[in-house]
């Protein structure tokens, strides 16, 4: 996050603080998508992943005067987010097929220039992705997609998670391993290459 | 000996140049790591490509109105149990305690004033709801509001007669069930204010059982507590007093202090006819029904909002009515900082019980 967005957030937070909660609004509206984009991954439901955004944006204004500002909004943000989203996560079981994961709306063709076989090739290769992601630990998704997905270094990931840098470190690369012999898992049965 | 996990440090960038030239040296001489190694950005690359996902509506409005809504029904639950459906005798204490202390910390500063009425036991052959003039004060000054054409084009505000009421039940149990759903798409609160069209209420038939809970949120100006124009508006009503809840929270920068009375329900009727009708005094009104068909008639009988500016003439829909104030520019000065008053008016039955 650069030097001048730290700014500018903190410059809203502080408006928020002395009642003007339009400028909350502001940094809703800067950041829902982002945290949304990536809540989506680790849910794997975009109803869900819309709920607990909302929920965890909710959550952070009612917080909004605890934060220190010694990181950045988002990355407390997101933070809130993953403890949320894990919540969420335990009264809900992983999805377990492909076809269960397109029906649930995850995957958007849409606004590609390929063809019709492009992109089913490219929604199914997305599927088989998405898929092997919902396949693993909630601990190993949540780092692969911050680390993957939302490219966060390993402090941020280490401040959202709430684990030390070198639990990060492990944990991304077993996530990593995973991720790997389950695409593989999955290409093999269904005669996709990565 | 280096570990396999270094790998991923080194894919993410995250080693010191004389590590990163150590693991290069081993990749030069190592063919299953360099193999490894591709396949470890390959599934990176793999979730990069994913779509990236967008929600397709701004959420802003939808948190700052849930955030609202938390903040303010956040201790009713337990101030239920403990105080409403355990009667105690009723402690008035002067609303003019809670301005005062106001006043001397936020001279110019805008409270904001939220009502929660709890409907409860209402009885078939409770007398309507309402003063009858002071419903008349507010249909007139919402016609002419929407005679003006007021707030935009298309948009006009609830008006719709009022019905003897029906008998309606405890709503207690009701409420805390509501917000022990927590998800706001399941918690029926429905923000109908600035209702365009009219809400499709259906009045017929009578409801025997139904119960419901109004969230009524106005601001009140420093001159307006200093006036103590709510201490005056419920005495003029009769309503007793049970209590001024003394926790004071702070969300968001917002100071919300809990105040609980009791009133019949021609008395709470009253209260919110009267609030409606003096856009001057109780500004940015905004009514929202919970639980229940009861309370949204009485939404869209007195529910109206309004948006924009804080200043007088501009915040009010009847400012050219009678009951408007004048002009107070320099009101809108510390219009920020606010102080929110959870207000809840426990309906009581016909035989006070």
């Amino acid at each position: 996050m650069s030097e001048l967005a730290v700014t500018d957030d903190e410059r809203l937070i502080r408006q928020a603080l002395a009642g003007h909660s339009e400028s909350y609004g502001q940094l809703v509206l800067k950041y829902q998508d982002r945290l949304f984009n990536t809540v989506v991954q680790v849910v794997g439901h975009a109803e869900d992943a819309r709920d607990i955004v909302q929920e965890s944006l909710v959550q952070a204004f009612l917080k909004l005067e605890s934060f220190r500002c010694e990181s950045a909004f988002f990355t407390w943000l997101y933070r809130i987010a993953f403890n949320v989203a894990m919540c969420h996560q335990r009264r809900r079981r992983p999805s377990d097929s492909v076809e269960r994961l397109r029906e649930s709306g995850r995957f958007d063709p849409t606004g590609t220039e390929d063809g019709p076989a492009e992109n089913l090739e490219r929604l199914e290769r997305c599927a088989q992705v998405q898929l092997a992601l919902a396949r693993l630990s909630e601990e190993h998704r949540a780092v692969l997609v911050l680390r993957e997905i939302d490219g966060c270094c390993y402090d941020a990931i280490a401040e959202v998670l709430n684990v030390p840098v070198g639990t990060v470190r492990s944990r991304l690369h077993r996530a990593r391993l995973q991720m790997k012999q389950e695409l593989q898992r999955i290409g093999e049965g269904e005669s996709c290459d990565f | 000996v280096i570990s396999d996990e270094i790998l991923s440090e080194y894919l993410d960038g995250e080693l010191s140049p004389r590590r990163r030239a150590e693991v290069e040296k081993w990749l030069a001489g190592d063919a299953a790591a360099r193999q490894l190694l591709e396949e470890l950005r390959s599934v990176g690359g793999a979730l990069r490509a994913l779509p990236h996902r967008k929600l397709g509506e701004d959420l802003s409005r939808k948190v700052l109105q849930a955030a609202d809504r938390r903040i303010l029904l956040e201790g009713l639950p337990g101030e239920l149990a403990s105080g409403l459906l355990r009667p105690t005798p009723s402690t008035r204490r002067p609303f003019r305690r809670l301005m005062g202390r106001r006043a001397l910390a936020w001279l110019a500063v805008t409270a904001a004033v939220v009502a929660a009425i709890l409907m409860a036991d209402w009885r078939a052959q409770q007398a309507p709801m309402g003063g009858k003039g002071d419903r008349q004060v507010a249909r007139d000054g919402v016609a002419r509001d929407a005679e003006k054409g007021r707030g935009g084009e298309g948009e006009h505000l609830v008006q719709k007669a009022v019905r003897p009421s029906p008998p309606l039940g405890l709503s207690a149990s009701s409420l805390l069930a509501a917000r022990e759903k927590g998800r706001e798409r399941e918690n029926p609160v429905q923000s109908v204010v600035r209702a365009s069209p009219p809400l499709p209420l259906s009045l017929s038939p009578p409801l025997a059982l139904a119960d419901g809970v109004l969230v009524i949120h106005f601001d009140v100006t420093a001159e307006t507590s200093r006036d103590k124009s709510l201490d005056k508006l419920l005495d003029g009503h009769g309503i007793a007093w049970r209590c001024e809840h003394e926790q004071t929270r702070s969300a968001g920068g917002t100071e919300i202090v809990s105040v609980y009375v009791e009133a019949l329900p021609a008395q709470a009727a009253g209260v919110l006819a009267a609030i409606s009708a003096q856009p001057g005094v109780f500004r940015s009104l905004d009514i929202s029904a919970l639980l229940g068909q009861p309370a949204q008639e009485i939404v869209a009988e007195y529910g109206h909002r309004i948006e924009g500016p804080p200043s007088p003439e501009l915040h009010s829909p009847m400012s050219a009515g009678p009951s408007a104030g004048p002009s107070q520019p320099s009101r809108q000065t510390n219009y920020a900082a606010r102080q929110r008053v959870l207000f809840v008016v426990h309906v009581l039955g016909a035989s006070g019980d």
